[in-house]
């Protein structure tokens, strides 16, 4: 079961481990993407920092979506990570299991539009949002589990 | 729902209050003293008042240093009032373990399964990684 899908450069640190997998009561963490998945340096430092009593699993996108297609994941509490939002939209294009993706933490650029404190928007980004919210994907605005949803169509 | 007090001298229970808010939102049962900065030198007074009004509920107050002038005043309160459970030394995954505790444990016995908690110590980091890390990491 997917209990979140959230967009944060910084995957998986205090708030998440903390306010997220604890608001939540997941007992699996996902991280997936194609970078995090071939830096060792970046493995294990997720690993060091998983929260007591969860299970974390590291994986590449192809693998990623294969695995949450194949029902491996159902039996987990879970919640998955990714870095950017070009990453959370491969997995709602390719997994129907996944129907909505909340925006935690972006990096800003020179380019990008700040539409909430953590989370700033590159013009092609905002492109895939709309795409997704006309796919009947849920996106949504939350730093942490107890604040209130900010509708991602509300800042575009 | 208890109320936790977090004192400290100078900003250091403002700061983490702050880290602690930054990570789990606010929590209105929290209070923070800051003491020996912003005026606030009558650590005796101001411990105090601090106390009573918390009222009559199980009050937690968390102090930044043992034998440190804030939790020997807290010391005393702690000896004056059966409600008021004193930690030290705390740091923010104490905290954390505090607000996410279960209000109905008995208030000693959940502060005494988080001062010996593994997760609550210091950690040498470099030892971590030799230790090695879980490879738990398939589904």
């Amino acid at each position: 079961m997917i209990l979140l899908l959230r967009v944060d450069h910084r995957l998986l640190h205090g708030q998440v481990a903390v306010s997220w997998a604890q608001g939540l009561k997941a007992n699996c963490i996902f991280c997936v993407g194609d970078h995090i998945a071939n830096d060792p340096v970046w493995k294990t430092t997720l690993k060091m920092g998983k929260p007591a009593g969860c299970k974390l699993v590291i994986k590449d996108m192809a693998h990623a979506i294969e695995a949450i297609n194949s029902g491996v994941t159902d039996k987990y509490r879970m919640l998955i990570s990714v870095q950017t939002i070009a990453e959370a939209k491969q997995l709602a294009d390719n997994c129907p299991a996944v129907t909505s993706i909340n925006l935690g933490n972006t990096k800003s650029s020179p380019t990008t539009r700040t539409v909430a404190r953590q989370v700033f928007l590159e013009p092609e980004e905002e492109q895939m949002i709309r795409e997704l919210i006309d796919r009947g994907i849920e996106v949504e605005i939350r730093p942490l589990a107890d604040d209130p949803k900010i509708d991602a169509a509300s800042v575009l | 729902m208890r109320n936790i007090i977090i004192a400290s001298h100078a900003h250091f229970a403002a700061g983490i209050n702050e880290a602690l808010e930054l990570l789990t939102g606010p929590h209105e049962n929290v209070r923070v003293i800051c003491l020996f900065v912003d005026g606030n030198d009558d650590v005796e007074t101001i411990c105090a008042t601090a106390v009573e009004e918390a009222g009559e509920g199980d009050v937690i107050v968390c102090t930044d240093l043992f034998g440190g002038s804030v939790n020997n005043e807290f010391t005393k309160q702690m000896q004056l009032h059966d409600n008021v459970y004193l930690i030290t030394n705390m740091n923010l995954p104490l905290l954390l373990q505090l607000v996410f505790a279960d209000d109905d444990q008995p208030t000693a016995d959940l502060l005494r399964e988080l001062a010996s908690s593994d997760d609550a110590r210091v950690k040498f980091v470099n030892d971590l990684l030799t230790e090695g890390v879980d490879d738990d990491d398939e589904f």
